[in-house]
């Protein structure tokens, strides 16, 4: 399984990198919304993480260039993680296409369940656990 | 024009007199047919209270007064505290009409602790409410009489008296009026005709009373549109006398917009309605007054000078009261145009008077909103300014009243040149005193304007905290999890997460406070499982509850199963309750409680903490309820947190129409109790939350997920958690042991991968598991094994083998049969073993 992080701190890149590693999942990272559409266009993932404040392109501009195309990828599961608190972030997010939102500090058990949650929900009877 | 109000806000404000009036006609026509009440009873009193409360309160007050006698006498009877408060009310009431504060006050203060302890939320609570709030505002207390108010809306509205809420919306609206800060008069007269349009005379004083707001804010057509709808509602009521009021009201507008036509013609119409009806006979000298201010536009000083000595015709003008203000300034005016300069300085001197007496009221009613709008714990700098802005403006007010009355007293002396003079100084003050209130309508919104700067700050503050956190939280997860890690390092990178998370959770708190105060609380009310909630709170904590040798229980007997409310509030409230019951225990146990109580005919939801824990001093009962307060500030070093978690759930209950109340000896622990009006979801057995429509496949089974990958337990935990009862899911086998320990598991499935490595040891930590955990059952799932590994595995302790892969759909069916299978499962391992051994 690969899932990209678009994600402009450093920091948090490798903490995230570092918990999905003890699933078992590898990660790829972009450092703003642009680099992200680039290695997305790339690349093949089975989701991708995403961050909102961004130097360059920021995170709900990018999930509305990534559910603008029209290919299969189109599809993908986008979670975000964000530091904002504000009242309207979630909805903001899930407007432009988000699939779950997340609020930093984010834990591993609610990391993992996000992840679950999108491929238990996408997958239906070809989820298979192994 | 105050006394105008006054008078019809008497006829009708006191509707709330004429409602027990009628209340009482009512009731009597309700009980037996012709037999009238006994006057010598408790009702009888009560009803010839009521009736007297309008014309007489004197014999008001003395009818209650026995009423309280009898009240006090039946002791044994259930329903005297009721009593007492009922007759308490009423004798307030009257004290008050009496216009004798210091005696209401304390009589409506001891009906109102009855009310209060024996029939929360109920009529005879609201009303009492309003009276306590009415004693306040005669006294000139505005913050308490505006939170007094604000309360008797709510209380009221519990209680199902959208009339009583009106009026109470309506004696808002003229604490705003006395404030002048029309735009909110108009709000809450507007409401209030809304809220109770069926009522005539509430609809009439708040057509009225808007009218004047909008005189006072020289619109003067929309004036004018409200008094003639107001005149309509007269009409429809019969009352001459109304008509006459609303008539002069109407007149006036007209004089001031300039429409001297439509003035002359009103005041003709009111002078005939004054003719013929003796109540309307009392508006005379107004419509004189009036007429006078028409001639005075036309030029004719005779003639209002003349009218106006008709007006004022025995009257000291040393003592003229406010209606007659606007009188006295064109008294002024004719008889400065007549050269009549005695008489000229007497009503000039009249009129500062009233002047300054209306200027006093609206700057010190002024600040008492302001103040009650600073209610608020932590103030930033910028609101300390505002403030200090506000001072400065209340000082130069003063200063300029001060030079007023000086140049009044060199008038006296040169009169006729400086009367002119000392005019335009006090018409220079009011228009000062009219800046003055723009600038306190501007400063409240730049408070508000403050406030939501404060939580943007905050916001971006947070977010600011929020990313290294993440660095710090998740980075010590990630260590933390690595099993190789020695125990030394463990504990001590255990600390620094602790820290962190203590450092997430002020973070929240302190936002979460901030967004409450500046925007409120939306709740999103849904049908939600309440013994659920409460046992997945319990759950929560347990741990923690655990560490420090307390016992957690859970008293959900006499709960409702399904309620519509706002689960994440909810569960808000009951998280902060614990989190402060545990942190504040050290010996002994902490009790979480819900019940249903029946409060007269509606139902409340009763959640309670209990603990025994170091208590609270009686003196900071209520300290403890404001932002960011410990009782003491040593103890905030002692027990860490914000202080902030009863603020936010008493805000939170607040807002879910309840509230929250707090019992506590020191030393020997506190309750906390929140009650909220409870709301029974429709009878249904559906499952609550979740979208499939499919009965769950594991609906009896609490299951327990032990595995060390986290995205396979958290794929495991997604797929069967709509199927089973709970699943918990654990990344360890020692974590298995001890959750199972509490017996709260019906099975566990276990993963190889959590059972270790090599075969033997595997087999070996499977016994002692199924052992420990029994007796749940225990389900491995493992992949590539044949069937000599299985048989070792049930003969091991398994009830069950799942082998990997496996669809998702079919895992739940799958443990479903081994859960059905249990008994004979459990045969035939036991079988397996003795053949095993």
């Amino acid at each position: 399984m690969r899932v990209l992080f678009v994600e402009d701190s450093e920091v948090n890149r490798r903490v995230i990198k570092e918990m999905l590693r003890a699933g078992g999942i590898d990660m790829a990272e972009a450092e703003d919304g642009k680099a992200g559409l680039q290695m997305i266009e790339a690349n093949d993932y089975d989701l991708i993480l995403m961050d909102l404040r961004m130097p360059g392109m920021d995170g709900v501009t990018a999930i509305r260039h990534l559910r603008a195309r029209t290919d299969a990828k189109a599809q993908l599961p986008v979670i975000v993680i964000t530091a904002d608190a504000g009242a309207n972030i979630d909805a903001d997010c899930r407007d432009a296409g988000a699939d779950d939102v997340l609020s930093k500090p984010v834990s591993m058990a609610t990391l993992f369940e996000a992840i679950a949650g999108q491929l238990a929900k996408r997958g239906d009877n070809a989820v298979m656990l192994t | 024009m105050r006394q105008k109000r006054l008078t019809i806000s008497k006829l009708l404000a006191s509707a709330a007199a004429a409602a027990l009036v009628m209340g009482a006609s009512t009731a009597v026509r309700a009980e037996a047919p012709p037999a009238p009440v006994a006057p010598a009873s408790f009702e009888g009193r009560v009803a010839a209270a009521k009736v007297a409360m309008m014309a007489d309160p004197q014999t008001a007050y003395l009818r209650s007064g026995e009423a309280l006698a009898v009240a006090q006498a039946q002791a044994g009877d259930p329903r005297q505290a009721e009593h007492v408060a009922t007759a308490q009310w009423l004798q307030g009431e009257a004290l008050l009409r009496l216009s004798k504060l210091d005696e209401a006050g304390p009589v409506i203060a001891q009906g109102l602790a009855t009310a209060a302890a024996r029939a929360p939320n109920s009529k005879l609570h609201g009303d009492l409410m309003v009276a306590q709030a009415e004693v306040q505002a005669m006294k000139g207390d505005v913050q308490s009489a505006l939170a007094g108010f604000h309360a008797a809306y709510r209380i009221l509205g519990k209680a199902g008296q959208p009339r009583g809420q009106a009026m109470a919306l309506m004696r808002i609206g003229s604490i705003y009026q006395d404030a002048g800060d029309y735009p909110k008069v108009l709000q809450y007269y507007a409401q209030a005709a809304e809220l109770y349009p069926a009522d005539l005379a509430l609809l009439i004083t708040a057509d009225n009373n808007i009218g004047r707001a909008l005189n006072s804010q020289k619109k003067y057509a929309e004036a004018v549109a409200e008094f003639d709808r107001a005149r309509q509602i007269a009409r429809k009521m019969g009352s001459l006398q109304l008509e006459a009021q609303i008539l002069t009201n109407l007149a006036s507008a007209e004089v001031a917009w300039g429409h001297l036509d439509a003035a002359q013609r009103h005041l003709n119409e009111n002078l005939r309605i004054a003719a013929v009806d003796p109540g309307a006979r009392e508006e005379q000298p107004f419509i004189w007054g009036v007429q006078a201010q028409v001639e005075l536009q036309r030029h004719n000083p005779k003639a209002a000078a003349q009218l106006l000595a008709r007006t004022f015709d025995g009257a000291d003008l040393k003592t003229t009261t406010m209606p007659f203000r606007e009188f006295h300034e064109a008294a002024y005016q004719a008889y400065s145009q007549l050269g009549d300069e005695h008489l000229a300085l007497a009503h000039l001197t009249a009129f500062k008077r009233l002047d300054d007496e209306a200027r006093e009221l609206a700057a010190s009613t002024n600040a008492a909103l302001m103040s009650a709008q600073f209610d608020f714990a932590n103030q930033t700098s910028r609101i300390a300014q505002l403030k200090a802005g506000q001072l400065q403006r209340d000082v130069k007010l003063a200063r300029s009243r001060n030079t007023i009355t000086t140049v009044l007293l060199i008038g006296a002396i040169l009169i006729g040149a400086l009367l002119l003079v000392s005019f335009l100084w006090i018409r220079r003050s009011r228009n000062e005193v009219r800046q003055a209130n723009g600038k306190l309508s501007l400063a409240n919104g730049s408070l508000e304007k403050a406030l939501r700067a404060r939580t943007e700050f905050l916001a971006t503050t947070s977010h600011e905290i929020r990313t290294p956190l993440n660095g710090i939280l998740g980075m010590t997860q990630v260590i933390l999890s690595d099993r190789r890690l020695e125990p030394e390092l463990r504990e001590k990178i255990g600390l620094v997460h602790g820290a962190g998370e203590t450092m997430r959770a002020l973070v929240d708190d302190i936002l979460d406070i901030a967004k409450i105060e500046t925007d409120g609380v939306t709740l999103n009310r849904a049908e939600l499982d309440l013994p659920r909630v409460c046992e997945e709170t319990i759950r929560l904590w347990t741990e923690r509850a655990g560490a420090k040798g307390l016992a957690l229980t859970l008293d959900a007997v006499g709960a409702p199963a399904r309620i519509v409310e706002d689960s994440g509030r909810l569960r808000q409230i009951l998280f902060n309750l614990m989190s402060n019951a545990i942190k504040f225990t050290e010996t002994g146990g902490v009790t979480l409680a819900a019940r249903v109580e029946a409060v007269g005919a509606v139902e409340e939801l009763v959640l309670s903490v209990a603990d025994t824990g170091i208590g609270i001093p009686p003196d900071k009962l209520e300290e403890v309820f404001e932002s960011f307060r410990q009782v003491d500030s040593s103890t905030t070093r002692t027990y860490e947190g914000t202080g902030l978690g009863l603020a936010i759930c008493r805000r939170l209950a607040q807002a879910m129409g309840g509230d929250v109340f707090l019992e506590s000896a020191l030393g020997r622990g506190s309750t906390v109790t929140i009650r909220l009006p409870l709301e029974r979801a429709a009878l249904s057995e559906e499952p609550i939350a979740q979208d499939n429509a499919a009965p769950q496949v594991l609906a009896d089974c609490r299951l327990l997920v032990c595995d060390v990958n986290p995205l396979s337990q958290a794929m495991i935990k997604a797929v069967l958690a709509p199927q089973a009862r709970t699943v918990e899911a654990v990344p360890s086998r020692e974590e298995a042991v001890e959750a199972a320990a509490s017996g709260r598991f019906d099975m566990v499935l276990v993963d190889a991968s959590a059972l270790g490595g090599e075969r033997q040891a595997r087999l070996a930590a499977l016994r002692e598991l199924a052992a420990t955990v029994a007796p749940a059952l225990v389900a491995v799932m493992i992949a590539d094994i044949g069937e000599d590994e299985a048989g070792r595995l049930l003969g091991a302790g398994a009830a069950q083998i799942i082998r990997k892969p496996i669809a998702a759909p079919a895992l739940a069916v799958e443990l479903r049969a081994g859960f059905d299978a249990r008994g004979k499962v459990a045969q035939a391992a036991v079988l397996m073993a003795n053949f095993a051994a």
